[in-house]
């Protein structure tokens, strides 16, 4: 199996992965843009028994519509995003595409939060698409 | 008489530039509250980048940048910087939020009056309409762009 690895900016903190991703998403929310900088955040879910991380991350705790804990995780030297958790799956893990060194296996399975999505911002209408959640 | 901000993102010794937006007020706080930012004046340029540092920094495909003018950004509360070489050879420096990571602003020291604002912190995006996607080299092919010209590296000019 190939492992997939990745690391923030300045190297503070690398990861390996094994294993296939559980979920891919793009999600549009006001949460995501904002940590992101961009039209959306993308992410790859993993098993954490599958994610080995080097380094340390700061997180930062949010709530979601649903009512679950977000934690996400930032590399805290170069601020670079990486991981997140969500109580509701206390099993899995999302990793940030962005960080993967090679990403080329990424595609989104599912659009999230369709209805607050910048007009500038496109997006494959073939794939499953939810307003919200 | 100040100098317009012309082609950031390379040479300074472009034709001066018109601003897209002759003025906007914008705000925003990150996510824990820690830090707030606003931007009142005219917005010089917008573009989205695909390089591999702003993937990085984003943890997505690419950024979506507004420039304007430094001194007219003002930001309040605790900031960390990270510095870094860009490919032009300046110097990028990203400031975030310590305690929740999200960046609030980019400068670069090859034109220390101007300011890269990420487009996503703000809730209202309405106003913003990128005319070119740069470092389309490093581009994933997963990353769905909007149908506007696209440069390998930097564009000349803005």
């Amino acid at each position: 199996m190939t492992n997939k690895t990745g690391h923030c900016h300045c190297g503070a903190v690398h990861f390996e992965v094994t294993g296939e991703p559980l979920r891919m998403a793009q999600c549009h929310c006001n949460a995501c843009r904002r940590i992101t900088g961009t039209g959306h955040n993308v992410q790859a879910f993993f098993r954490k028994s599958d994610v080995v991380i080097h380094g340390m991350t700061s997180t930062h705790d949010s709530v979601s519509d649903k009512g679950n804990t977000r934690t996400r995780h930032f590399c805290a030297v170069c601020g670079s995003r990486m991981f997140s958790e969500n109580s509701a799956a206390p099993d899995a893990i999302g990793i940030a595409v962005g960080e993967f060194d090679d990403s080329s296996w990424f595609k989104p399975q599912v659009i999230l939060y369709n209805a607050e999505r910048p007009a500038w911002d496109p997006i494959d209408s073939g794939i499953d698409i939810h307003e919200f959640m | 008489m100040a100098r317009p901000i012309a082609c950031l993102l390379r040479s300074c010794q472009r034709l001066p530039m018109q601003p897209k937006h002759a003025s906007l007020e914008l705000s925003a706080r990150c996510p824990c509250g820690t830090v707030s930012i606003s931007v009142r004046g005219p917005i010089y340029g917008m573009f989205l980048c695909c390089c591999s540092d702003c993937q990085l920094m984003s943890g997505a495909g690419h950024s979506a940048v507004a420039i304007a003018g430094r001194d007219q950004v003002q930001l309040e509360g605790e900031i960390t910087q990270f510095s870094r070489p860009a490919a032009s050879g300046a110097t990028f420096t990203r400031h975030f939020c310590a305690k929740c990571g999200t960046t609030l602003l980019g400068g670069t020291s090859r034109r220390t009056d101007a300011a890269l604002l990420p487009v996503g912190l703000f809730a209202d995006q309405s106003w913003f309409e990128p005319n070119q996607v740069i470092f389309h080299r490093s581009h994933q092919k997963w990353d769905l762009l909007p149908d506007i010209p696209k440069y390998e590296t930097y564009r000349e000019g803005l």
